[in-house]
């Protein structure tokens, strides 16, 4: 049953900003089902996949993540309705800014959950969780978090040069 | 300096089994902010409650962690019993730290180290967390229907016999609606009025119901518990309350036009009630064609009136009333325009007024050019089939009264192919199609029916048995479609596939009945806007969950019944209506509305009214206010949000850009508050 | 042309149906032009229009600035065709009313990308990259245009990519992340991107917020790279393309690169462009139920 612990030299850290209707319930079955899924991942509870900002995600980035998971309902099952669809074309556009930004989208996961689809929510977890550790640490970024930081590597690199 | 409490729940050894919970209390207790930690069995047990309220008592906590099972399961009851002990209940969250960490990791290491994490994001994020007061709201407990086919007539009787008053707006001038047409029902065979017309009287008789007959409504204002209906009372020229119904009038007035209620296919007086058994019994005059108001001659109905209660100065009365909740029933209409691929309109030539000119007969309903007469939709069978119909019950076809000898009916007209129509299965009519043969076997005992069907659906209680009988009873049914219907003397040749057989099929019929698709009414996209509800893009009206919430529209304390929310049949209508009713009762049966909190609010100084949040909004619960100084002169306009209306999905929080708009419960601060807290504290 | 401007924009002041007409004047070098804002009916002697008048004028109409508030009933205003787009989304977003200014509009050749640039006249080498995919050099929504306006095809996809824009879509994610950390690492925030935009409307902007401080108020290139973003997704769907952020930058960060990425995503994805209707919802405040969902699992 156990998948066993294999430690990795790095091990990433995911931000998940999810649903509340659809996706947390299905990481709740997951949980009264005793499925075993990579433990990276802190959700953020949220009403609706349309109150997930892009702030959220730039944040999370910022704050050290290197990875995002963003769920919600399935288009159509939305508990208010029209929340996802809103949700489905904001996160097209902030995806293609991030791309533009030169952030790996591959960081960036969007999936549609619902609250029966626990197996889903696994399988989501663990790949995304595989993906993101194979492209490492969020480099880019975390040379970023410490201001003077990147004006070292900027200086050693053109030493370098 | 927040005072917060964490309380570690053990579960058993639910959670202790793989999260080291003293460590995870030891943890919390190093946070700034935290004053209390506790450790413990069971804390949604008695005595796990009381330690959580002593706890709150005793060291004066304005927030509480809860790290345990899933807020699903118990965040109600912690929080109710903060409400207890004197905290706020929105002051308390929940770390689920059984479902999504204890009961999915094996490993105690990596299970406490999350558990750790997801503590400290709920810390962080209760700081933030405002204290917040439920909603409480007066309603006025009346119930507004709207329609009065068999599903407001059922739901009126529910809920007035449970106690409500209601009121029933109905735009035809009888109550009745589309099932008033109907000849006997599938799949008992029982007479349709004979079973709706004694509901009607009790609806009537009922003191707690009001009928507003020859009505519409114009505009709906407010939200759940408290709406504000504007009725248009059109101009019955006849006064109510005097009118005894004797029938003088109707039977002396010397003028006729179609009877919209016979499908055209009979003439009524120009002052009428459309049918014998109507309720209110009381008769309006067709304006549009009474001679009285087209050149002001005749008038033999004042005359002979003995109450004396025709009033033609009348005029339309607009009527403001006060309703806690709404419940749609405008029922169905069948598709128009299928004529074409079939051949002609629905009015029979022969019933056209001869003086009509180009231009009323352009403004007939539908086009009358070059269809067959004897090619009629299923409303207009079922006329004919009716004992109080244009023929008496005896089946005629419409052109020249013979009795007709073939008769072809055809399913899924319009249904089924979007190209053609619409794509859903309008679901009734493989019933009312072997219905139909049966009442024409049992009518023209010598007669031969013909169906041409694509499949058969009869998934209800006793309705493949019903099937079964038609086919028993001599229909003879064809798989297959019908390519064309072509006059062929007085007889209508149907070219059409045995797809079975794989030929060809040709049948001169002496009449052809169209099983024409259910669709909503023509202005049920407008109504919606009306009511602010949503719809599907065919028009029909939108429930608020598909499977779980199916009567419930999109805004709160607006329910849905009968076929306005999709194709139904009569027990579905019915049983949908009940539903309804049993909704409102529930609503009705508080004393007061309470409305959860976790609604948005509006930062009025910094809003800079672009609507964003008014568009995105689904509820409709966001409408411009005017800001005004001291003197009443309007500054600025801002957003408001009507917490009655407002569900909380936080769509408007994420739209806003300048964050004017915030979701109370999940405010940017609390979000934020968690992801700076995220630590990734993972081994 | 501007005679013509000059004499109806005259005429509305005289007759007092305009308060202000805003618009160009000679500049303090002759490189450059300036705003001005013309009360007087002399004052619109001053007026110019020509290459040299980069500045996006209708930022002054945004409701954020203190001049919609001086108690100027109808304002003129000079519009270049793309200025006049800006107009046309204002009013889409409820910062301002169609009638409350008449708009003067002009066949435009194009500005140049810079006044340092200016040497007397505009061609191929100075004129701003936003110009050669430019559609609406006869402006579409005008009050007073000099002659006859011609009729214009304008249902070409316009999609001509910058120069740079293209180069920067080509390099790998790694280059592309390197290429704005230098850029940005020049930022030192002082907000001229958000001042020149037009569309830059919020009373307070969220970068002035503190609670949260969702964009760390600090010039760090964390906090730069938050700015931008955020910056930018506000505009998705919004901007008009005038590229005033860019010409404002003070360190030249070509931050309106952002803005053509995200005009090229929207109008492939939602065939939207913004600033010609005013009618139409920007793409990001509506939906279709068949958005494409390709990178959703």
């Amino acid at each position: 049953m156990s998948k066993g612990i294999i430690r990795h030299d790095f091990e990433p850290k995911i931000m998940g900003f999810v649903c509340k209707w659809c996706t947390y319930s299905g990481a709740d079955l997951a949980g009264t089902s005793r499925m075993d899924y990579s433990p990276h991942v802190r959700m953020v509870r949220l009403p609706c996949s349309g109150r997930i900002d892009p702030q959220f995600v730039i944040k999370a980035f910022e704050q050290g993540a290197d990875g995002v998971i963003i769920s919600g309902c399935h288009p159509g099952d939305c508990h208010y309705n029209e929340g996802n669809y809103y949700a489905r074309r904001r996160n097209l556009a902030f995806r293609n800014l991030m791309e533009f930004n030169g952030i790996d989208t591959k960081r960036l996961e969007f999936s549609w959950i619902s609250a029966a689809e626990a197996i889903k929510f696994t399988q989501i977890i663990d790949k995304f969780t595989n993906q993101v550790r194979e492209l490492g640490p969020n480099e880019g970024y975390r040379v970023l978090l410490d201001p003077y930081a990147s004006r070292l590597v900027k200086s050693s690199e053109e030493s370098a040069a | 300096m927040a005072k917060i409490g964490v309380f570690v729940c053990q579960c058993g050894n639910n959670i202790s089994r793989t999260v080291d919970t003293a460590d995870v209390a030891k943890d919390a207790s190093e946070q700034s902010g935290v004053v209390f930690v506790e450790d413990y069995k069971f804390m949604c047990s008695a005595p796990g409650q009381e330690a959580f309220k002593k706890a709150i008592r005793d060291h004066d906590l304005d927030g509480c962690i809860v790290s345990a099972c899933s807020p699903k399961m118990h965040e109600a009851t912690f929080r109710n019993a903060a409400e207890a002990a004197g905290l706020n209940p929105f002051k308390v969250e929940i770390a689920n730290i059984r479902e999504q960490c204890s009961w999915v990791h094996n490993d105690k290491e990596i299970g406490t180290a999350k558990s750790k994490d997801l503590t400290h994001m709920m810390i962080q994020r209760v700081k933030y967390n405002r204290p917040l007061e439920r909603y409480r709201m007066s309603m006025t407990k009346r119930a507004l229907i709207l329609g009065g086919g068999i599903a407001g007539i059922q739901a009126a009787l529910d809920l007035a016999n449970a106690g409500t008053p209601v009121t029933i707006v109905e735009k035809e001038p009888s109550l009745g609606g589309n099932m008033a047409r109907l000849s006997e029902t599938f799949p008992t065979l029982d007479c349709s009025q004979c079973i709706l017309t004694p509901k009607m009287v009790e609806v009537q008789n009922h003191p707690l119901i009001t009928i507003r007959a020859f009505a519409e409504l114009e505009k709906l204002d407010g939200y759940i518990g408290n709406f504000k209906a504007t009725i248009r009372q059109k101009a019955k020229s006849v006064i109510d309350k005097d009118c005894t119904g004797c029938g003088d009038c109707w039977e002396k007035c010397p003028f006729t036009v179609e009877s919209e209620f016979d499908m055209n296919l009979i003439k009524r007086k120009v002052i009428y009630i459309p049918f014998p058994q109507a309720v209110p019994t009381v008769p309006v005059i067709d304006r549009a064609n009474c001679p009285k108001f087209i050149k002001d001659k005749c008038g033999i109905c004042a005359d002979v009136c003995g109450p004396d209660c025709i009033d033609f100065t009348q005029e339309d009365e607009i009527l403001e009333e006060e309703f806690g909740a709404v419940i749609v029933a405008t029922g169905f209409e069948l598709m128009p325009n299928v004529y074409k691929e079939y051949g002609g309109s629905s009015m029979p030539q022969h019933l056209i007024p001869k003086k009509m000119n180009k231009k009323q007969r352009a403004a007939q309903p539908r086009s009358t050019s070059g269809r067959l007469p004897d090619v009629i939709n299923g409303l207009e069978f079922e006329r004919l089939a009716s004992a109080s119909g244009p023929t008496g019950g005896e089946i005629r076809r419409p052109s020249d009264g013979k009795k007709p000898k073939t008769v072809v009916f055809i399913a899924c007209v319009g249904s089924r192919d979007a190209n053609k129509g619409v794509e859903y299965c309008s679901k009734i009519c493989c019933m009312y199609t072997a219905k139909h043969t049966m009442l024409y076997n049992h009518s023209v005992h010598d007669g031969k029916a013909y169906v041409f069907y694509m499949d058969i659906r009869a998934g209800g209680k006793g309705y493949e048995e019903f099937i079964n009988r038609a086919q028993d009873e001599g229909a003879e049914y064809i798989r297959g479609r019908v390519s064309a219907l072509r006059k062929k003397g007085d007889k209508i040749l149907v070219k059409g596939a045995d797809t079975l057989q794989g030929c060809a099929v040709d049948i001169e019929a002496d009449m052809v009945v169209l099983a024409t698709a259910m669709v909503p009414q023509a202005d049920a996209i407008d109504f919606a806007k009306t009511l602010g509800i949503s719809y599907d893009k065919h028009g029909f009206y939108s429930e608020q969950h598909p499977k779980l919430m199916p009567v419930d529209s999109s805004t709160g304390g607006i329910y849905l019944a009968g076929a306005c929310q999709g194709v139904k049949d009569v027990p579905e209508t019915v049983a949908q209506a009940s539903a309804a009713a049993s909704k409102v009762m529930q609503l009705f049966s508080k004393e007061e509305l309470m409305r959860e909190p976790e609604v948005a609010i509006v930062d009025k100084d910094h809003c800079m009214n672009c609507w964003d949040c008014v568009t995105v909004c689904p509820y409709l619960a966001i409408s411009p206010e005017e800001v005004k100084d001291r003197d009443g002169n309007v500054v600025k306009m801002v957003a408001n949000v009507n917490p009655g209306l407002c569900q909380g999905c936080g769509l408007c929080n994420t739209v806003c850009r300048s964050k004017s708009i915030e979701l109370q419960g999940y405010t940017d601060q609390q979000v934020y508050a968690q992801i700076t807290a995220f630590e990734g504290a993972f081994v | 042309m501007i005679e013509q401007i000059r004499e109806k924009a005259r005429e509305l002041l005289e007759s007092g149906e305009l308060d202000v007409v805003i618009g160009y004047a000679e500049g303090s070098d002759p490189s450059r032009t300036t705003p001005i804002f013309c009360r007087k009916p002399e004052d619109t002697d001053k007026l110019v229009l020509d290459g040299r008048c980069v500045n996006t004028l209708p930022a002054y109409l945004n409701k954020r600035h203190e001049y919609p508030k001086k108690g100027w009933k109808k304002t003129g205003i000079i519009g270049k065709g793309c200025d006049i787009r800006a107009i046309t989304q204002l009013v889409a977003e409820n910062q301002l009313k169609r009638d409350e200014v008449y708009i003067f509009g002009a066949e435009c050749e194009g500005v140049v990308a810079h006044p340092e640039k200016w040497d007397g006249s505009l061609h191929e080498g100075n004129c701003a990259s936003k110009c050669s995919s430019c559609d609406v050099k006869i402006p579409l929504d005008t009050d007073f245009y000099p002659g006859e306006k011609p009729e214009v095809d304008r249902s070409g996809p316009y999609l001509v990519t910058a120069p740079a824009l293209a180069t920067l879509v080509k390099m790998d994610d790694e280059d592309r992340f390197a290429f704005w950390r230098d850029d940005f690492d020049r930022c030192f925030k002082c907000y001229a991107c958000r001042e020149v935009c037009p569309h830059c409307s919020c009373n307070i902007c969220i970068t002035d917020r503190t609670m949260p401080s969702w964009v760390d108020q600090a010039a760090h290139t964390k906090g730069v790279f938050g700015w931008h973003l955020t910056r930018a997704m506000h505009l998705v769907g919004r901007c008009t393309g005038c590229g005033e952020c860019t010409r404002a930058c003070p360190v030249n960060i070509q931050v309106d690169l952002f803005n053509q990425k995200m005009k090229e995503v929207i109008q492939e994805s939602f065939d939207y462009k913004s600033g010609y209707s005013m009618e139409v919802k920007p793409p990001l405040i509506t939906y279709n139920t068949d958005d494409t969902e390709n990178y959703i699992r």
